[in-house]
């Protein structure tokens, strides 16, 4: 059995705008390269024109402005089957007149290849994709996993440059759909295959991406790997859309060696920021409720339980304290006590857990 | 069976009566004089017969007619859905200017009479066609029989093919089309390999119901047919020629043979077999990279069909008011003045008759769909039947039919108006169950539920939810069985009597008697009437906060 080789290459957009009728524009400036095989995902909530882009990159869409280039080729006026891309559809977009060999044949009997080699290369990837037995079926036949496992068998079989995939697990139940994920990423880092992952689901991005692009209102917010993008994200957007996050409104008072001194909780604190912070600046202290830890003894600051929620694997807390409101996640409610409603704790977290965010 | 009696012990007197009303009417207006016609073909004083089948197939050539509907109805029904499938591709597919307009444009067939279609052909190119002879210099009667027909009936099905097929092509999931796109298949490949098969169902259908409205079509052979004899035309000439109600009833029962298997075929088979996936996204927008061939050609037949078609209807429009046509062409009123003097009596008929049956129509839809969707009940297979037949039975067999079974005790009713309602009501009664089913399934049983568990009694439920939702589709049920009222030639024409004169059969005089002009500003008056109560009833819709669903 050969395996499926691929040449695979980078994507690059270049100021890519869409607008559209209307005078919406769904895709606005927006520039990131995605390396020759990476995987990375577009996350952002549904308008934000993760999609668009994705469409862009297909060809499905024509840009109104900037550039788009597929390996080393200016692609922004190619149609789409001139592109060299393969794409996986939310609703799979299995022909439903075509059965599953015919289906994953599609492509290959445009490029005119002889019968035996459409058969091989078939066969070659019903094997990949654990679909043996299954190709005389109709979609309708497949249950969900299935059509998905052909609609990515579908693309793949073409050897595509770069593997353009479209919210492709949100019609499959949540345990599949965790399954599937791996089963994407692991399928990708072994073909070492380009692939752009439109999702909204946060955990998908972090889970499957070498890189994630945020974005918002047609923009590009954060590129980074998922443990930049949750660590220290660029923008208030980003921190509120990535997990959870408690903001903590305040003002510098005084920076030094790339630290600034701020003034949280009533206490002083001097957490680490980027060059362009000035004394004086408006600025969110952000504060991850994982990294904030309650205890009957000392702690920064003291506040009282307002709500206590208990989860199985972990605690949520509600706490108030002066006039602020933090969210506090207790990932090891076996490891302490569970705290009453009602009951005063002290809140405990370390100065580099605190990333700070220019305010409004 | 104690569910049945629980289900029974719920059923009012009301629905009682309704279901009783029903099944009484169905019998006496649909199912009693098609059996008329029937019994008629093989019963003679008092015995069974054979005779009037024998002398019909002594006649030497006795199948033309049955040939030609056929072969007729065949062509039709492939050009009228390959243009309607064009039309709907070009509207979603293809980036065309005026598309407001051109779909007012493919509705007008529906509106006006078809056979004015007939008579606009014979205006452009008959013996004095502006075309044949005022440009060409052609003194010609080819239009007259296969080809005017084909031409006429084309233009008058497209629509409905149009309807059925941008229907599907909308609820077809694009993402199909694109997934073809980035396994580099060329627009092209994907509109034949892609859209084409996934359309076939809707084309099977499309072909299947313009067969059996070619089939039925009366007032287009009767004007533009010349010596292409037809079956509708035969059984007319049959009965007003020659008297002879047996002959004619022998040519009805092998006219009803194609229009009930295409009918079966269509309802049974077609029906059943769609590709058709429903997706929220709408896919009305034309694609960035299309094959310029396809969307050219596209174009081009579009174009080339809204131009006959403005054509066609504004020579009506210029020949109302032309002195003589194809040879004075100076403008006069004296066809409008002649009308006048001849009184205006059959379009006021029509306009009363129409106005009278529609509210009847829709009633008696909306009752029967409420039993359909509502309220299952042994027996009701004999109302759907029924319904059914009122649909597939063409209006020429039911007009036969009422002549045989309303000239007689227990019941005369031939030459009255009451005939007339009646069978625009069992005519036109589809339309108003679609619309009614279509209502009533709409209303999710919760809704009443929910109404109920607040403290709603029934009549409160009824007012305050029922009814305001399906207001809307009752309405277009209500607009369309008076577009169909007034446009309706096929059953009326054996119905109308000196007392109660109707607009269609009058035109259709007129064209008979080769008065062109009369014929045109009567059809005018007609067209300007429908698009004026279209234009009101879209108003209206839209005040309603909802729009006029288009029934074919």
């Amino acid at each position: 059995m050969t395996t499926l080789t691929l040449q695979s290459v980078g994507v690059r957009l270049d100021h890519v705008t869409k607008r559209f009728s209307g005078g919406v524009i769904a895709v606005n400036d927006v520039n990131f390269s995605v390396p020759a095989g990476q995987l990375v995902t577009l996350l952002g909530p549904s308008g934000c024109g993760k999609t668009t882009t994705l469409r862009l990159i297909a060809g499905l869409e024509q840009a109104d402005g900037g550039t788009l280039c597929i390996g080393e080729r200016d692609v922004t006026n190619l149609p789409p089957h001139e592109r060299g891309i393969g794409m996986v559809f939310q609703s799979y977009a299995l022909f439903p007149h075509l059965s599953v060999f015919e289906n994953i044949a599609y492509g290959l009997r445009l490029q005119k290849h002889t019968n035996a080699e459409i058969r091989e290369s078939v066969e070659m990837v019903l094997h990949l994709m654990n679909l043996v037995g299954l190709d005389q079926r109709m979609p309708n036949q497949l249950s969900g996993g299935q059509q998905q496992r052909v609609a990515l068998a579908r693309a793949l079989v073409l050897k595509p440059r770069a593997l353009l995939l479209d919210e492709p697990l949100s019609n499959l139940d949540a345990k599949l759909r965790v399954q599937m994920r791996t089963e994407i990423r692991r399928l990708q880092r072994r073909l070492g295959i380009t692939a752009v992952y439109v999702t909204h689901d946060q955990s998908e991005a972090m889970s499957l991406s070498d890189l994630v692009v945020v974005m918002n209102q047609g923009r590009v917010e954060q590129i980074g790997a998922p443990i930049q993008i949750y660590g220290t994200p660029a923008s208030v957007f980003v921190a509120d859309f990535i997990g959870r996050a408690n903001f903590i409104e305040t003002k510098i008072i005084a920076v030094e060696n790339n630290r600034a001194s701020i003034s949280v909780l009533g206490r002083t604190l001097s957490v680490s920021c980027s060059s362009d912070f000035r004394a004086g600046d408006e600025v969110y202290a952000v504060l991850r409720p994982e990294v904030i830890r309650l205890s009957e003894g000392d702690g920064l600051a003291r506040g009282e339980v307002r709500q206590a929620t208990y989860l199985g694997s972990f605690v949520e807390y509600e706490i108030e304290t002066g006039n602020q409101t933090l969210i506090v996640l207790d990932y090891e409610p076996w490891a302490g006590r569970i705290f009453a409603e009602g009951s005063q704790v002290a809140i405990v977290f370390r100065e580099e857990n605190v990333h700070l965010l220019r305010g409004k | 069976m104690p569910q049945l009696f629980s289900r029974w012990r719920r059923v009012d007197l009301w629905l009682i009566c309704a279901v009783g009303l029903g099944i009484l009417f169905v019998l006496l207006f649909i199912i009693y004089p098609l059996f008329q016609v029937i019994s008629i073909s093989v019963y003679s004083e008092g015995q069974f017969t054979l005779n009037p089948w024998q002398e019909m197939l002594a006649l030497r050539n006795w199948w033309v007619p049955l040939w030609n509907t056929i072969l007729l109805a065949t062509i039709v029904g492939v050009t009228s859905t390959l243009t309607g499938f064009i039309f709907a591709y070009a509207m979603q597919r293809v980036a065309l200017p005026f598309k407001g307009f051109l779909r007012a444009l493919a509705i007008l067939p529906i509106i006006t009479p078809p056979f004015l279609l007939g008579l606009a052909a014979i205006l452009l190119f008959g013996r004095n066609g502006l075309v044949t002879a005022g440009l060409f210099g052609v003194r010609t009667s080819a239009v007259f029989g296969l080809p005017g027909l084909v031409l006429t009936q084309t233009l008058s099905e497209m629509p409905v093919a149009f309807l059925v097929l941008a229907g599907m092509l909308g609820s077809l999931d694009t993402s199909l089309e694109e997934a073809s796109a980035t396994m580099g298949a060329s627009p092209r490949h994907t509109f034949f390999r892609v859209i084409w098969p996934l359309m076939r169902p809707g084309l099977a259908n499309s072909f299947l119901l313009a067969f059996i409205s070619s089939v039925a079509d009366f007032g287009n052979p009767m004007v533009i047919g010349g010596d292409y004899s037809v079956l509708s035309t035969a059984i007319y000439l049959r009965i007003t020629g020659l008297y002879d109600h047996p002959g004619a009833a022998v040519l009805s029962v092998v006219l009803l043979a194609p229009s009930l298997i295409a009918f079966y075929l269509q309802s049974q088979w077609v029906g059943k077999r769609s590709y058709v996936t429903v997706t929220g996204k709408s896919s009305g927008r034309s694609r960035p990279w299309n094959d310029k061939l396809i969307s050219g050609g596209a174009t081009f037949v579009v174009i080339l069909w809204a131009v006959t078609t403005i054509l066609l209807y504004g020579s009506i429009l210029v020949g109302s008011f032309a002195n003589v046509w194809g040879v004075d062409y100076t403008l006069t009123l004296k066809h409008y003045l002649f009308i006048e003097n001849l009184g205006l009596e059959p379009y006021v008929n029509s306009l009363i008759l129409a106005v009278v049956s529609a509210p009847l129509t829709a009633l008696m839809g909306l009752l029967m769909a409420y039993i359909f969707v509502r309220r299952p009940f042994p027996g009701r297979w004999l109302l759907e039947f029924g319904a059914m037949l009122s649909f597939a039975v063409p209006g020429t067999i039911i007009g036969v039919g009422y002549i045989l079974a309303f000239n007689a005790p227990p019941l005369v009713l031939t030459g009255t108006a009451t005939i007339i309602v009646i069978s625009f009501i069992f005519r036109n009664m589809p339309v108003g169950i679609r619309a009614g089913i279509a209502a009533l399934s709409q209303i999710d049983p919760s809704l009443e539920e929910a109404s109920a568990v607040m403290g709603a009694r029934l009549p409160t439920t009824l007012r305050r939810v029922v009814v305001p939702l399906i207001i809307p589709a009752i309405f277009s049920g209500l607009v369309f069985s008076f577009v169909r009222a007034i446009t309706a030639i096929s059953a009326v024409i054996f119905l109308v009597s000196p007392r109660w004169k109707l607009v269609t059969p009058a035109i259709l005089a007129e064209i008979n008697q080769g008065r062109f002009g009369v014929a045109a500003a009567y059809s005018t008056i007609v067209v300007a009437t429908m698009i004026t109560a279209i234009l009101i009833a879209y108003r209206v819709s839209r005040q309603m906060g909802t729009t006029l669903e288009l029934q074919a």
